[in-house]
């Protein structure tokens, strides 16, 4: 005979809230503390900033905004943490599940009397905001800004929780739970990045700051919270925000069917389903063993036996670490199986990284004819890439990356001073970058030679910045230079002068009688507020800035007195 | 009333549950007796819909316990270590109860204030132990269940609170048929209220019995002889211990008591008699029976 079940039961959800009003409480507090109380004791009035206020609102500013989706990140993981406590508890799973509340019901009933319990303190703060903006704040933010305050933090809180309910359905205990949410959040993200960290350690000249670590970062709903936050959400399409609103439905359906289909004894488990087991425990022994074999491999160098002698030592604790973790027992070692083909699947890993070409990344050098643009710079100056056409310089690029890779280490060296980018265009549209680890006399040689080709000089140095963008010129760090574009002129006279290493003096510790801050705004770069970014270039005049330093003479500028000399490591 | 048919459980590869059949009738007390492992615990979360039964099928009036709200409402089970909603008193858990089970009497609930006489505004984690058991048998009681199911219900309770907390059960089996389920090591305390008893051993029903039937089914003789009758007695068929003080033979006998009782006449004894055994007796033989070690415990 079937049953009749229901969707919803209203005595679980009442239990709910009323077992942890308490929580409620104490993030509208938190929330009112960081938004209102904020706004009315902050002195934010300024008539001068008025104008800009309206075009951007006080509380969607990311000041305002981040504060509360951070807790949008964290309260969300609270709240399942205890709400679905009844999923971990020995004692509380049977009392549960006895009751006359079938699944499906205690699943919706307990999921939304946590959402209430979230959302309430949401709506009263955005409330109250308003409540302060017609009370005189109004030139700050209008109510309708409160609106779209309060559906990002209900937006942050319904994908963030989607997370945190998928972790507590899938294990049986509360602690694995915020380490599974964390997991889910970030496993793609962290691999990339511990693979990345690998893959700068043992594959020589690779560029770890590539698109798909940026890709899969903006994957995870903790990166989209913090988007909302900086960017106001202004570049998200509406299609991208039904994906961001679809997606955490479809988590929320499948927890119920895994908490549905999960057996009530795995409580206290770390693991919900047996298979998961074997998941959890092999996603932290890969993360630990990446992240701690890259720390330790680039100490070791070309030690082989160091290096194999680490592998087996990381892979064990790792493996058998998070074995104890997930069994909750020190008697371990009978699934040493499992370990051996981890570490011979990292072994292989390793391989592949270390003593290969990394199919053919290391060795690949363009053909000249083939390169379209080139490029080589000190990181100091890497802002926009420096690209040249000009095929003598396209030549010595090249020649310099052949030297590069001359002698293909096993590890990156663990001792350089800087890194040298090389970066290529090709005819057929693909683009080839590499950076290398090396000494500040290797960069002086590569770069002395390149810097004799005045045009590829002035796009890397930034003092050939566009007069208009320059915003002000300091001397000595207290002196205003009035006359700016005089004072450029013969800065820039003595740039084309001076050589590579003549120009970068390292390491910068001085005692010149001038230095130069120029500050200048970066071209399309607004911060999050709207503003264009400001940068400085700091520059210490030595005896070689000929021209300049006759300049200051010329136009009776202090000269420093030699107690004044500035030092800088 | 509760039927469990053939049900079979495992955790891994321990088999708690081996094709395990029982029957509860209507308005009777069954006792569920067992050693400690034996899977008492197990078939009792079956029962209750907590775990779904890996084959085999588990109802209640005909009608399927797991994932069934309606049977569900008619099914109340007191744990040994009962579950409380943290910082809850008596009358928010009952609020509680209310709220779930549609049966609940508020009125009942006032009356049996009366007769536990608990504070119901004092938060129930501070409360004693047996304090807790009598709330969890003052709110089950109010929920007017069809079906009791008690794991070593009467732990922690005084004995004027144990008698009282029994005379409540055996009113409400007589007066609306309630149907009990009770697990305990208490067999002392099962002997004076159950109708039926399920002995359980490594997962499967070895005997369920009325409570006279299973009494009925082992006895004891003690006996004496002029004669050297050891070999005799030893061929004897149903005799499942025999030990000797002084010159007076114990012999434990199951089965055909008749049959026993003439072939002992026969060897002329000085002296023979019957003696009824305790539940604890027939517990501990018919388990012993099965390879089980009382030696330690008994003497």
């Amino acid at each position: 005979m079937t049953s009749k079940t229901s969707f919803f039961n209203m005595g679980i959800y009442k239990s709910v809230l009323k077992r942890y009003a308490w929580g409620a409480l104490l993030y509208f507090i938190i929330l009112f503390m960081s938004t209102g109380l904020s706004i009315l004791s902050g002195g934010y009035y300024h008539a001068s900033d008025l104008l800009y206020y309206r075009e951007n609102p006080l509380i969607l500013r990311s000041s305002f905004l981040g504060f509360p989706l951070v807790m949008a990140i964290v309260v969300p993981t609270i709240t399942a943490l205890l709400v679905f406590r009844f999923i971990h508890s020995k004692k509380q799973v049977v009392f549960t599940h006895s009751l006359p509340v079938c699944r499906k019901a205690n699943y919706i009933s307990s999921l939304l009397g946590g959402f209430t319990l979230m959302a309430v303190p949401i709506v009263l703060n955005a409330l109250v905001l308003m409540l302060i903006s017609v009370c005189g704040y109004g030139l700050l933010y209008t109510p309708a800004d409160c609106v779209t305050w309060m559906w990002y933090n209900l937006a942050g809180i319904f994908m963030m929780y989607s997370c945190a309910v998928f972790s507590a359905v899938l294990t049986g205990n509360s602690f694995a739970m915020i380490v599974i949410n964390i997991l889910v959040h970030a496993f793609l993200f962290v691999s990339a990045a511990a693979l990345s960290l690998m893959a700068e350690v043992f594959v020589y000249g690779i560029d770890v700051t590539n698109a798909v670590i940026d890709a899969i970062a903006e994957t995870n709903f903790t990166t989209l919270a913090m988007s909302m936050a900086y960017n106001n959400m202004e570049d998200m399409s509406w299609l991208t925000i039904a994906e961001y609103s679809i997606i955490p439905l479809a988590i929320y359906v499948l927890s119920y069917f895994i908490y549905k289909h999960r057996r009530s004894e795995t409580a206290s488990d770390v693991a919900g389903f047996a298979v998961l087991g074997s998941v959890f425990k092999y996603m932290i022994t890969f993360l630990a063993t990446v992240f701690a074999f890259a720390l330790f491999a680039e100490n070791l160098g070309a030690n082989l036996t160091a290096l194999f002698v680490t592998l087996v030592i990381i892979c064990a604790v790792a493996y058998f670490g998070s074995e104890m973790l997930i069994k909750k027992t020190f008697a371990v070692l009978g699934s040493y199986k499992g370990y051996i083909c981890f570490a011979l699947f990292f072994a292989a890993l390793v391989g592949v990284f270390a003593f290969t070409s990394f199919f053919g990344y290391e060795t690949r050098i363009p053909d000249k004819e083939d390169v379209a643009q080139a490029s080589i710079y000190n990181y100091y100056y890497r802002e926009e890439m420096p690209y040249t056409e000009d095929d003598e310089l396209i030549g010595q690029i090249l020649s310099a990356h052949q030297k590069l890779t001359d002698d293909i280490p096993i590890t990156r060296k663990h001792i350089y001073d800087t890194r040298l980018h090389i970066s290529y265009k090709l005819k057929n549209g693909d683009e080839i970058k590499r950076v290398y680890p090396i000494t500040y006399d290797q960069c002086g040689e590569f770069m002395n030679k390149i810097y004799e080709n005045d045009e590829y000089k002035m796009k890397c140095e930034k003092v050939f910045v566009d007069d208009a963008l320059i915003t002000r010129v300091m001397l000595n760090g207290s002196q205003s230079v009035e006359n700016e574009k005089d004072f450029m002129q013969a800065l820039r006279a003595d740039v084309l002068s001076m050589s590579f290493e003549e120009l970068n003096v390292y390491p910068m510790m001085t005692d010149h009688a001038h230095n130069v801050l120029i500050e200048y705004k970066m071209k399309d770069q607004k911060d999050s507020d709207g503003r264009s970014f400001i940068n400085g270039m700091y520059i210490e005049l030595t005896d070689k800035y000929t021209n300049t330093l006759r300049w200051i003479e010329e136009n009776e500028y202090e000269i420093k007195s030699e107690n004044e000399k500035i030092y800088i490591d | 009333m509760i039927k469990v048919c053939n049900v079979t459980k495992h955790f891994d590869d321990f088999e708690a549950l081996s094709s395990l059949s029982m029957h509860v009738r209507k308005g009777t007390i069954y006792g569920l007796i067992g050693p400690n492992g034996a899977g008492k615990t197990t078939i009792i979360n079956h029962i209750n819909g907590v775990t779904r039964p890996e084959c085999g099928t588990v109802t209640v009036n005909g009608e399927s316990v797991y994932e069934n709200e309606r049977v569900k409402q008619t099914v109340l089970s007191i744990a040994d270590d009962w579950f409380y909603f943290a910082g809850y008193t008596v009358k928010q858990m009952a609020a509680f109860y209310k709220d779930i089970y549609e049966r609940f009497d508020t009125e009942r609930y006032e009356k049996l204030k009366e007769v536990f006489g608990i504070d119901e505004k004092k938060q129930i984690r501070k409360m004693s132990k047996g304090q807790k058991k009598q709330v969890a048998f003052w709110l089950s009681l109010s929920a007017m269940p069809e079906v009791l199911i008690l794991d070593e219900p009467l732990d922690g309770l005084d004995p004027v609170m144990r008698k009282q907390v029994l005379n409540l059960v055996i009113a409400d089996v007589a007066d609306r048929e309630l149907t009990v389920l009770v697990s305990s090591h208490n067999l002392r305390e099962l002997e004076d209220i159950c109708d039926w008893v399920g002995i359980i051993h490594k997962g499967a029903l070895i005997a369920e019995k009325p409570l006279d039937d299973l009494r009925g089914s082992v006895c004891k003789y003690q006996a004496s002889f002029e004669a050297d009758v050891e070999e005799a007695l030893n061929a004897m068929n149903g005799v499942l211990s025999i030990s000797k003080t002084g010159s007076v033979y114990n012999l434990i006998v199951k089965g055909n008591a008749d049959y026993v009782h003439q072939t002992l006449a026969s060897l002329s004894p000085i002296l023979l008699e019957r003696i009824s055994l305790t539940l604890e007796e027939v517990f501990i033989y018919e388990l012993g029976g099965l390879g089980y070690d009382f030696k330690n415990i008994i003497f």
